[in-house]
């Protein structure tokens, strides 16, 4: 049974406060209803995902149906987190999107080697993330089934 | 001799003294014997003589009377004289008259009797015969056999005496010539201990002491001086050979530090330039940063506040959003240079062909925008980094497309032929010939002033202003990375009015250069 596409949350890792700002405002102007939720480095994420730390409150950190990865991050970086989720029994089935600045070859290899669900450069513009948040908020929650998570 | 050939000089010596003296000895005893005996003989002639004569004058009367018995007796009286053995007396006739048959009565036989007086010396007796002279007339022969006791005993005490002298001398020579050879053997034997000490030992701070100012004593002498000299130049030797190997030493050490220096400068120079390449790529990657920023709040500036903003302020947006692109070009333009060496890809067999048509269809939009034309004739196969080409090729064949004349369309030519290079290239470090292509890319546009020649392949570098012809000033530098990395070479030509000619060298195989796959 499908979700009302309207909750399924979404994490997102994102070190840079203005990409983050930006992804947001996407988001608003593309009146993307769901939960958005932001953190800020690859071990808050892992943090966020095992509830550890100040996310020990199910409430705060509700299980994503979708994250979004930046790769470049300081302390766990994004490829790291990707490895850790993928092998994670309960955390595997959820969907990883790459957004980020790196067009290098490895790292789009390297990604799908570890089990990411797509790859996206960050646009230059802001029109284009725009495009971006758009086309994935119709594909992930419009075109394709997303596994129903047993915890929420 | 022989026996004593090997045996010590002191004992030749001794021997030699000994031998010597003995002889000398030998010869004064025989001379004296012989002279002895001669005057042993000399006297018993004399005597046998003188006894005839008495023996005879007393037989006269006798024989003149023809009175045998009275001859025998007188001849009897010869038993006084031991020596006699046997006597005889012959008549006028010479037959036998009388005789005496000596103290043993033992019958002997007189040799034939001769004429005149004769002395006989036979079977070990002495004989005499003489004549009885009366009135100068000859009446008869007395003879006389004596033996030679008298004489042998003499002989035998002679040989006594001589054995027991010569006996004593030769214990006195011994003793003296043992100690009188001393004189020179000591000195030898001392010569002969310290060669063998310096032979066995090397040891050549021995010395002989010298015991007398004679030949040896000069030897002596000499030996030691000899030994001096050695030992002096053993020890310059060993001097030399201890600053050589000092001298060796330092070499090495020297030798040691400068690999060492040079193979922390080697590393060092590695380290730096993978460090250098790091940090292009990341430095143009974190550049992409702030720059995505400007663009993605000015896009925003434009969408939410046009209204707000007069056309002046658009203007500047405008302006701030193109240079903000052409940063963004400028940093992927070092970005891909950076990445030609740090992020390239090991060789493979590529067919260039191929890759000119996916270069041809990337540009395709561009060709038929300026309605130009792109002529080949065909490219080889060759090992090369099949993106790293394309990147040539289409960065080639774009600035032929770019750098035209306005209204001439522009037509780019692509050559190739095999170039035999004959291990003079300075990357054929083997010397062998390696075989090579040869690619001419030519255009018909506005070329280039000659001496910009090998500056235009330098980063950033551009020949034409920006309202004239886009570009960051990268492609070329790009181009040279490329083909450098591949071991090859890239020239441009430009005669006035003809176009721009680059010319590509690059080496077939790459199996005999060690460089160039991916760190």
């Amino acid at each position: 049974m499908n979700q009302h596409p309207e909750s399924i949350v979404i994490l997102m890792a994102e070190d840079d406060p203005d990409d983050r700002m930006l992804t947001r405002q996407a988001f608003k102007d593309q009146r993307l209803a769901n939960d958005l939720r932001i953190v800020e480095d690859g071990a808050e994420l892992m943090d966020f995902l095992h509830r550890r730390g100040k996310y020990t409150d199910p409430d705060i950190s509700p299980r994503p149906g979708l994250i979004l990865l930046d790769l470049n991050m300081p302390k766990l970086d994004g490829r790291e987190a990707l490895a850790q989720i993928k092998a994670d029994r309960s955390l595997r089935h959820i969907p990883v999107v790459i957004l980020t600045t790196s067009k290098a070859e490895e790292d789009v290899f390297a990604s799908y080697d570890h089990g990411a669900s797509s790859y996206i450069t960050k646009p230059v513009s802001f029109d284009g993330l725009a495009e971006v948040v758009k086309v994935l908020g119709k594909y992930w929650f419009e075109i394709v089934e997303l596994p129903n998570d047993s915890e929420t | 001799m022989r026996p004593f050939r090997n045996a010590p000089i002191r004992v030749k010596l001794t021997l030699l003294l000994v031998g010597v003296v003995s002889i000398a000895l030998l010869l004064s005893y025989a001379v004296f014997v012989v002279n002895d005996v001669r005057m042993i003989q000399e006297a018993t002639r004399n005597h046998l003589s003188a006894l005839a004569d008495v023996v005879g004058s007393n037989t006269t009367a006798a024989l003149n009377f023809t009175n045998a018995e009275s001859a025998a007796e007188v001849l009897g009286s010869l038993k006084l004289e031991p020596t006699v053995v046997y006597a005889r007396l012959y008549d006028e006739r010479g037959d036998p008259f009388a005789e005496y048959p000596g103290p043993t009565g033992v019958h002997r036989t007189p040799p034939p009797l001769p004429a005149g007086e004769t002395f006989l010396t036979q079977d070990g007796y002495l004989h005499v015969f003489q004549p009885i002279m009366q009135e100068g007339q000859s009446i008869g022969t007395i003879y006389l056999q004596a033996s030679r006791a008298a004489l042998y005993g003499q002989l035998r005490q002679y040989a006594i005496i001589v054995v027991a002298g010569m006996s004593l001398s030769l214990a006195i020579m011994v003793v003296v010539a043992t100690r009188l050879q001393r004189v020179i053997s000591r000195p030898i034997q001392h010569l002969v201990d310290a060669a063998q000490t310096v032979s066995a030992k090397a040891d050549y701070s021995t010395r002989v002491m010298k015991e007398s100012d004679d030949e040896l004593g000069v030897l002596c002498e000499a030996f030691n001086s000899m030994l001096s000299q050695i030992q002096q130049r053993d020890a310059e030797l060993a001097q030399h050979r201890q600053n050589l190997e000092q001298l060796v030493q330092e070499r090495t050490q020297s030798l040691e530090h400068k690999t060492a220096e040079l193979e922390d400068s080697n590393s060092e120079l590695i380290r730096s330039n993978t460090e250098l390449q790091q940090f292009a790529f990341i430095a143009s990657h974190d550049l992409q940063e702030p720059l995505r920023k400007v663009q993605a709040f000015g896009d925003l500036l434009v969408n939410k506040y046009q209204d707000k903003i007069d056309d002046e302020g658009r203007d500047y947006l405008k302006r701030m959003q193109t240079a903000a692109t052409r940063m963004r070009a400028l940093i992927d333009g070092l970005l891909s240079y950076s990445r030609i060496a740090s992020k390239g890809q090991p060789f493979t067999s590529v067919n260039l062909h191929s890759v000119l048509q996916n270069v041809l269809s990337d540009l395709e939009s561009r060709i038929e925008q300026t309605g130009g034309k792109v002529e080949c004739d065909g490219l080889p196969t060759i090992e090369a980094d099949a993106l790293q080409m394309q990147q040539l090729l289409q960065n080639l064949i774009g600035n032929g497309l770019k750098f035209c004349h306005p209204d001439v369309p522009p037509l780019v030519t692509i050559r190739s032929r095999p170039y035999r290079n004959n291990g003079q290239s300075r990357r054929s470090t083997s010397g062998l010939a390696s075989e090579e292509c040869e690619i001419t890319v030519q255009d018909n546009g506005v070329g280039f002033d000659q001496q910009f020649a090998e500056r235009m392949f330098q980063p950033f570098q551009r020949l034409h202003g920006r309202d004239q012809f886009e570009g960051t000033g990268m492609g070329l530098a790009i181009c040279r990375k490329i083909v450098e990395r591949h071991g090859g070479r890239i020239s441009g030509t430009s005669p006035p009015g003809q176009g721009a000619a680059f010319v590509i060298t690059l080496p077939v195989t790459q199996s005999f250069r060690t460089t160039g796959t991916k760190s």
